[in-house]
């Protein structure tokens, strides 16, 4: 049961015209599974989501939600899957209390009233406000708890933090914790914010230019994507050779190599081959990481995961 | 329940328009049938007794009830087109088919709803209108000869007019092609049923027409909503 998996793709591809903005995602999230979708503007993260619920049509592949072919999701898959999209788009002329009344509507059993009271209050919204006098972040909130409330298997969120400040940010995240605490839920979020998916999320997917550059557990992107910077007496070395070289920086005297997958031994090795007279590994949080996995390379092609 | 909760969304946001459409029929229909009672008593005298059974949809405005005719045209062409755009082109605005298509209901249903929504208006706002303008003119303080249900059946037509007006603005706005392609030939196809209803020799042909432009549009936008990506 806990390998079951809840959302797959094979060979997913979506073509905009002559734009590629999906190019062939091979993705398996299992059950329980928090994966974080990260990648920069325009990755195409937005596209690839749209496509695994069903609103985009495929140029070429398939993605599977609950086991369900996502060109033909039926009423009752819905059902199980909540949706957070981006910038929290609602009606406008609904209050609080007409849009929980709407949502309600399509989840007649599995609605939890008492769950979207008690988060509206936790928010500090007042349930009579319309949504157009919603601030951005307080319309993030009361999507928040429309996509919870049905207590959906599946929850997939659009860039849900986008936009919102630190605070608003932090409650957010708070919320999402409600869901992951219970069991067997599995969240699907693509995010800007790398600081909120090191918080919540135990897998990470790095799509870049529509390309799936990286699919794993979070703490095996965090020990993998290392800042090796290699201090030479005299001139630094024309050539570096080793595995899973993603970029070389020169100084004068300084080599800063960006390496994936490389582990303290090899490093080592690679110090005393070209010569450096120290080097040391630079401590780098997730989102320098991640500028820096999805920085063109040097070498002039995409680096992937599978390589290392 | 589902139904009911989407339509309730719809009546609900169609509502502006039809409140606007029926004030408008309401108080220049009024105004029209009392000038229309000041000047042209002897001139009705004799049309009231022409045959019916020939009126086009776009005589309507020559007989008792005078103007209203072109009244009515305008509230249902104006109301049809708002609410298709309202429907189908404000939605890609706001971005909000997302947080709607994705629910535990078939998008049939959904469609339904927003048609349906449409329709309610349109008989609301602008047939029961007409309705209670040709119920004032029939009254013995308005003329001593009641206007023809012709002219009755002929507007109850031109609202029909409005849901072909806003069946093809709804599948305009759904169209993704570009608006100097194809985007429009909804609203072209709508203009071309228009005039040719117009052509008609008997309200039954005119009818006729309706029907079929109809038909066509529905199909249409039936097959684009439910294969169109949002």
């Amino acid at each position: 049961m806990i390998d079951e998996i809840v959302l797959e793709t094979q060979g997913l591809t979506k073509y905009y015209g002559n734009v590629l903005a999906v190019d062939h995602i091979d993705l398996k999230i299992p059950r329980g599974c928090i994966c974080g979708f990260v990648g920069r503007n325009a990755a195409g993260k937005t596209t690839a989501i749209k496509l695994m619920l069903g609103l985009l049509n495929p140029t070429a592949g398939s993605s599977k939600l609950l086991g369900c072919d996502s060109t033909a999701l039926t009423p009752a898959i819905r059902q199980r899957i909540g949706y957070v999209t981006e910038g929290h788009r609602l009606f406008g002329w609904m209050s609080i209390v007409e849009l929980e009344r709407f949502q309600r509507a399509f989840f007649p059993e599995q609605w939890d009233g008492k769950f979207f009271a008690e988060m509206i209050e936790y928010f500090g919204l007042r349930r009579k406000q319309k949504v157009k006098h919603l601030s951005n972040g307080q319309r993030a909130q009361v999507s928040l708890a429309l996509a919870l409330s049905p207590n959906p298997e599946l929850l997939i969120m659009d860039d849900p933090t986008l936009g919102l400040d630190a605070a608003i940010r932090r409650q957010f995240l708070s919320g999402m914790i409600e869901i992951i605490m219970r069991e067997g839920r599995t969240i699907l979020f693509s995010s800007h914010i790398l600081g909120d998916v090191e918080r919540v999320a135990d897998r990470i997917v790095v799509i870049d230019k529509g390309v799936i550059r990286a699919d794993c557990k979070l703490e095996q992107f965090r020990t993998a994507v290392k800042k090796v910077i290699l201090a030479f007496e005299d001139s630094v070395p024309l050539q570096v050779d080793i595995d899973g070289l993603l970029h070389c920086g020169r100084s004068e005297n300084e080599l800063a190599l960006i390496l994936v997958g490389a582990g303290d031994d090899k490093i080592a090795e690679l110090a005393k081959s070209t010569g450096a007279e120290r080097y040391h590994i630079v401590n780098m949080n997730l989102e320098d990481q991640f500028i820096e996995y999805t920085a063109p390379t040097s070498r002039g092609k995409l680096f992937r995961w599978e390589e290392i | 329940m589902r139904f009911l909760a989407l339509l309730k969304k719809e009546l609900r946001e169609c509502l502006p328009w039809a409140v606007s459409a029926a004030a408008f029929l309401l108080l220049f229909g009024s105004l029209e049938l009392r000038s229309r009672l000041q000047r042209d008593v002897d001139e009705y005298q004799y049309r009231v007794f022409e045959r019916y059974s020939e009126v086009s949809g776009y005589e309507l405005g020559k007989y008792p009830l005078g103007d209203v005719g072109l009244l009515v045209f305008v509230s249902a062409v104006g109301l049809g087109l708002a609410l298709g755009v309202r429907q189908f082109w404000f939605a890609d605005f706001t971005g909000t088919w997302g947080f709607i298509l994705h629910r535990s209901t078939h998008r049939t249903t959904i469609l339904a709803a927003k048609i349906c929504a449409a329709l309610i208006s349109l008989i609301v706002a602008v047939g029961l209108i007409l309705c209670y303008l040709f119920w004032r003119a029939s009254l013995p303080d308005y003329s001593p000869v009641p206007p023809p249900i012709g002219s009755l059946i002929g507007g109850w037509m031109i609202c029909g007019i409005g849901l072909l007006f806003y069946l093809g603005a709804g599948l305009a706005g759904l169209s993704k092609a570009r608006w100097y392609t194809t985007k429009l030939a909804g609203l072209g196809f709508t203009v071309w049923m228009f005039f040719t209803f117009t052509q008609q020799w008997t309200l039954w042909w005119s009818f006729g027409t309706l029907v079929i432009g109809t038909g066509v549009l529905l199909y249409l936008m039936w097959e684009t909503f439910l294969k169109r990506e949002f």
